[in-house]
């Protein structure tokens, strides 16, 4: 396994590690972008990246860890694109990166909550993405979550007599917001937002009809939205994956899957996932995947790669 | 900012470093240590706002991460003390070499400020030290980490049972990790009279009050001052948030100033 640290994209602004198969070694054709998640800079939560980063080089396949302009060590950008745009703009540029440096013209992309966004968002509009990882991903509650969230507190006298409580104004102590953050605090300006499940349904047909390779991993800290590891398929009935998809749900898991134990099951789901994509895709040979530049990516030439740095 | 790895080629480290962006150049490096664990994360940001505060100073900045830490080599329970306390001084040599400078000051946070206080000790090229929210008794900083965790998560205790290592807010400390953490007290902090020491904290606590008392033999080289602030490292919500403490960052950047023009 190497690593160097590069700085690349349009001002060369961007900064992030590339990972890849040690020397001598069987590469895959098939490379891996790892997408921040929030402010949280790019080894991501608990060193998520690193850590895969360096499994999946042992399963031959190169990846690219970085930060968006603005977030950990990249600097910001200097125009007016939004976060969004940038952001879209940015993740491409990386995929540059690697067909350039490394003739990798296959992609899949791996997200935590707003890196899942953005990877879900990225894969609609660039055909070099294969595989889409997104960890916590958008979910809509359905009828199977309402019944799995409420039946068990209708059995329970406590949720009956605190809806009392409240209907007659004794509890609004019950609901106290945290506090807001303060000037010392920072959170990316990224609000996440669920679009219309429609939106997300049209975009899930669109990966689908491209044989796009899909893997969700929903931990019990998104447990507001999701709660069970049928879900996903059950709200998204109408789309066919054509036997594309997997889920796994982590019940006992918080947001960034910060147990040790989380960390090593996540792990080896992702890997074994990428290991059978990459097999898969080698199996059924692609012609040759076009680039398709979306967004302000269009009026862009595809940047040479800056010089890596020792 | 350059991203670069240096070191042992066979345990390469990660850092990132900052070239001084005023015509004439300090000279003085100054070497960035993180804290641990969730406070390495929670940190970053604000170790990335004092770099570009400092390089926009004239100085030159190298922050770096430990082994087994962040983008370095190792996974992520093989760090130990004394692996970090020698990651200090390849740090400091490499941005002597990047940096072409004789001299380097270095700043720590928490467990980061203990490692660079005793870095120094063991120096003649580190002219002087800022410890900043430093952990000053390691079995207090454990149990104060391991408060932050909650109760009767099965994952991490079956974790724990199998290899002797706890998962801390999503971070692994081995038992080697801990017996020296339970070394380090007040006593671990050197005094070397031709050094100087700067304690800044975000809020007064009794542990600082006997550094000080340590340091205070130092007379006109060790400098304290509190500066109100968050200084909650250790906390960590659903969504990894950042602490940017700006008053106490804007005090280290004028302490090192002043202390160059001194």
């Amino acid at each position: 396994m190497r690593e160097r640290a590069i700085r690349f994209g349009k001002s060369a602004s961007l900064i992030g590690v590339i990972t890849e198969p040690a020397q001598g070694t069987s590469r895959a054709a098939l490379g891996v972008v790892f997408l921040n998640s929030g402010i949280l800079h790019h080894v991501g939560a608990c060193r998520m990246h690193v850590r895969l980063a360096r499994q999946l080089a042992k399963h031959g396949i190169t990846s690219i860890r970085f930060d968006l302009s603005g977030i950990g060590d990249s600097e910001a950008r200097k125009d007016s694109l939004t976060f969004e745009q940038s952001a879209q703009v940015e993740v491409q540029e990386a995929m540059d990166y690697l067909t350039v440096a490394k003739r990798i013209n296959e992609f899949v992309l791996i997200g935590l909550c707003s890196g899942a966004d953005m990877g879900f968002m990225v894969s609609q509009g660039d055909a070099r993405v294969v595989g889409l990882v997104q960890l916590d991903a958008y979910a809509y509650r359905n009828t199977g979550y309402y019944i799995r969230h409420y039946a068990p507190k209708m059995l329970r006298l406590g949720i009956w007599t605190n809806f009392i409580r409240r209907k007659l104004g004794f509890g609004a102590q019950l609901n106290g917001k945290g506090p807001e953050p303060g000037a010392d605090y920072v959170r990316l300006e990224y609000r996440r937002k669920f679009p219309p499940k429609e939106t997300v349904e049209a975009g899930l047909r669109t990966l689908a009809e491209r044989g796009v390779d899909l893997l969700f991993l929903f931990s019990g800290g998104q447990g507001d939205h999701y709660n069970h590891r049928s879900q996903y398929e059950s709200t998204f009935a109408s789309v066919n994956f054509g036997g594309r998809i997997q889920v796994e749900y982590y019940p006992t898991a918080d947001h960034l899957f910060s147990a040790l134990e989380h960390q090593r099951q996540v792990d080896q789901a992702i890997v074994t996932w990428a290991s059978k994509v990459e097999q898969r895709r080698r199996r059924t040979e692609p012609a040759e995947v076009p680039v398709i530049p979306i967004g302000t990516a269009a009026a862009r030439t595809r940047s040479e790669p800056a010089a890596a740095v020792r | 900012m350059n991203p670069l790895f240096f070191g042992n080629s066979e345990r390469p480290l990660y850092g990132v470093y900052h070239p001084p962006r005023t015509r004439d150049t300090r000279a003085r490096g100054i070497v960035l240590c993180y804290p641990l664990g969730q406070e390495y994360m929670r940190a970053h940001r604000a170790f990335r706002q004092l770099a570009i505060l400092l390089s926009k100073s004239g100085f030159p900045v190298l922050r770096f991460d430990y082994f087994s830490t962040g983008d370095s080599s190792g996974e992520n329970d093989a760090g130990t003390i004394e692996q970090w306390l020698s990651d200090v001084g390849t740090a400091i040599d490499e941005l002597k070499d990047n940096a072409g400078v004789e001299r380097v000051a270095l700043i720590g946070l928490r467990l980061g400020a203990s490692l660079a206080a005793r870095v120094q000790a063991g120096r003649t090229d580190v002219s002087s030290v800022v410890l900043w929210d430093p952990v000053v008794v390691g079995a207090a900083y454990l149990a104060e980490l391991i408060a932050t965790t909650g109760e009767g998560d099965p994952a991490r205790n079956a974790v724990a049972a199998r290899n002797d290592v706890i998962g801390i807010n999503g971070f692994a400390w081995t038992k080697t990790l801990r017996e020296g953490l339970d070394a380090m007290t007040a006593d671990a902090f050197p005094v070397v009279s031709n050094t100087r020491v700067a304690l800044l904290v975000s809020g007064e606590r009794d542990d600082y009050a006997r550094l000080r008392e340590r340091y205070a033999s130092l007379n006109g080289r060790f400098t304290y001052r509190c500066i109100p602030s968050p200084g909650d490292w250790a906390f960590i919500d659903a969504y990894g948030s950042a602490l940017l403490p700006q008053d106490i960052i804007q005090g280290i950047v004028a302490h090192l100033n002043q202390e160059c023009e001194q």
